[in-house]
């Protein structure tokens, strides 16, 4: 690794971690302003009022519970699993999503890289990305369930393995919920026009002019001097598709970190919805800078520091 | 105001003419089950018939606005709110004012839009104002990122050191020149993208469910769900839903698109 590459990749790793801190201390004033206290609300509670308070860490400065959040204790489940582990759940549900969010990302640009090169497709491409995720997603499942069950009625087929029951799990499903989550999560056509337009710069410059003079193949130097800006564009694209991963575990019954989340959120568990809300930061920072990252290894201009 | 802005804004507006006529009508949609009209077609008294309830759909369909324009108004106002200072602070400040705001957006932008609505929805109550805010503060880092490399691009432009020089306050030249003037069609498009994103964030609420719109209280999403898979009946009672929302965040997009090639069109500083 270059000594540039290493400077640029430490700055932002440093801003990264500095933007994660930032979030760990917002979660903990909003908890904090938030009206009522969860001691009023058991019944004849006022007399084990100091025991509860330290038994939930309610008597914590923020101080101290930022120090519990940076060394990984995050409390205890209240209500979805009640005495388990935040951070035992929390990383448990996070390998759960991560190849829906893993796959996704890549997907974006893999389909979007075609829609780019032929200049075709950008109309349904912008359609599908401005779809609902919900919609996208009930469309998607809809249709499958409505044409397996045809076939299964009409005799043609018998349930197949990959119709899986919702507490079962499944590649298709996940596979689909990946796609689903590079589309309607607007990347898809985000990345598009983005690259649409870079490649009409670039095939005006004078370096693409040069190589075609020279008889030398064109494709991957537009390909490397493309890549950088979409995934910069990628980088900061990540809450939308975060937010999404939301959404889609539950309309697509895919058990993950945004299941849990809105389960957590519904059943009042704020221990584990702030444990999760800060696995999502760190989700959506950690897309980000491993965008960025590539970016600056991609891009020698952005190694002197930039 | 280009023929192609005002015929893409007409939609929303009717949208929202329809949301706020929804709040003082009194129509109810909530008590009118009939069995006896349970899952009717379309007819001149159902112009799109009725649910499995028998509940008129094209009456729910209106009443479902009423509940997802106050949060997607609100929505607009508070990523205005917090994206404009942020935005200009970032942009037009060096150094630590600078640096600051920008630590702000970063922090602010690491949490996604349905993190944040669900968040507000459990420390302060599952109310129709906190879907609002927690999309209007989801997406005020974008705001204020567009904002901050606007006045960035603009702030050494001769104009704005000739204003400066004529004596011609900071606030004056910020506040009326380069947030009011140039970067009008800027915030014009966070604003509509601000608002859709919140009708968008208020029928997925309802059609998950748990937040937001509960049934028997009609909201698109949670119409959609409630229908389908109405075996017998009249589709319509999903489908009318569905399409109210895509046309929605369709009329947005291409809205959003429509202002930003004016921005293009004026060499982006004239937005």
């Amino acid at each position: 690794m270059s000594p540039g590459l290493a400077r640029a990749a430490l700055g932002r790793i440093a801003g990264a971690a500095f933007s994660l801190i930032g979030v760990a201390v917002l979660l903990q004033l909003m908890l904090r302003a938030a009206p009522g206290d969860p001691i009023d609300l058991l019944p004849d509670a006022e007399g084990q009022r100091a025991a509860l308070e330290a038994a939930w860490g309610l008597d914590r400065s923020l101080l101290q519970v930022l120090m519990d959040v940076l060394q990984g204790r995050l409390g205890e489940s209240l209500a979805l699993r009640p005495g388990a582990a935040v951070a035992g759940l929390v990383v448990e549900a996070s390998v759960a999503s991560a190849p829906l969010l893993l796959g996704a990302l890549p997907l974006s640009l893999l389909l979007a890289v075609p829609v780019a090169r032929s200049g075709r497709g950008r109309a349904v491409a912008a359609a599908l990305s401005a779809t609902p995720i919900f919609l996208f997603a009930f469309g998607w499942v809809s249709l499958i369930n409505e044409l397996t069950f045809a076939l299964m009625g009409a005799g043609l087929v018998s349930a197949p393995p990959w119709f899986a029951l919702p507490d079962q799990p499944s590649a298709l499903r996940t596979a689909l919920a990946a796609l689903s989550l590079a589309v309607a999560s607007g990347n898809l056509s985000a990345v598009a026009n983005h690259l649409l337009g870079e490649r009409s710069r670039a095939r005006a410059s004078g370096w693409r002019e040069a190589l075609v003079a020279r008889g030398e193949p064109t494709a991957l130097p537009m390909l490397r001097n493309l890549l950088p800006g979409a995934l910069a564009l990628l980088g900061a694209r990540s809450a939308n598709l975060v937010g999404g991963l939301v959404v889609l575990e539950k309309v697509m019954l895919v058990p993950g970190a945004g299941a849990m989340l809105w389960d957590a959120a519904l059943a009042r568990d704020y221990p584990l919805a702030l444990g999760l809300s800060l696995a999502a930061a760190t989700a959506v920072v950690g897309l980000s800078l491993g965008c960025e990252l590539g970016r600056i290894a991609l891009d020698p201009r952005l190694q002197g520091g930039a | 105001m280009s023929p192609k802005i005002a015929a893409l804004s007409a939609p929303l507006l009717l949208l929202l003419i329809s949301g706020i006529t929804a709040q003082v009508v009194d129509l109810d949609v909530v008590a009118d089950v009939s069995p006896g009209r349970a899952g009717l077609g379309p007819s001149a008294q159902l112009w799109l018939g009725a649910d499995h309830l028998g509940r008129s759909v094209g009456a729910r369909l209106f009443m479902a606005t009423g509940g997802a324009v106050g949060p997607g108004l609100l929505a607009a106002l508070s990523g205005l709110a917090l994206g404009l200072p942020l935005g200009a602070a970032a942009g037009w400040w060096d150094g630590a004012a600078s640096r600051a705001a920008g630590a702000v957006i970063d922090v602010l932008g690491a949490l996604p839009r349905f993190v944040w609505v669900l968040l507000f929805a459990i420390l302060y109550g599952d109310r129709p104002a906190w879907i609002g805010l927690g999309v209007g503060v989801a997406g005020a880092p974008a705001l204020a990122l567009a904002l901050r490399a606007r006045i960035q691009e603009l702030r050494r432009v001769s104009f704005v050191e000739a204003s400066m020089l004529h004596g011609v306050s900071v606030a004056e030249v910020l506040v009326l020149h380069l947030i009011g003037t140039a970067s009008r069609r800027l915030i014009a498009r966070h604003l509509v993208e601000l608002f859709v994103a919140s009708v968008v964030v208020e029928a997925t609420l309802g059609y998950i469910g748990g937040f937001g719109v509960q049934q028997p209280a009609p909201s698109w999403g949670n119409m959609i769900a409630f229908s389908f898979g109405q075996r017998e009946g009249n589709a319509l009672a999903w489908i009318a839903p569905a399409v109210a929302l895509q046309a929605v965040v369709a009329t947005g997009a291409l809205l959003a698109g429509a202002i930003a090639e004016g921005e293009r069109g004026l060499g982006g500083g004239g937005g």
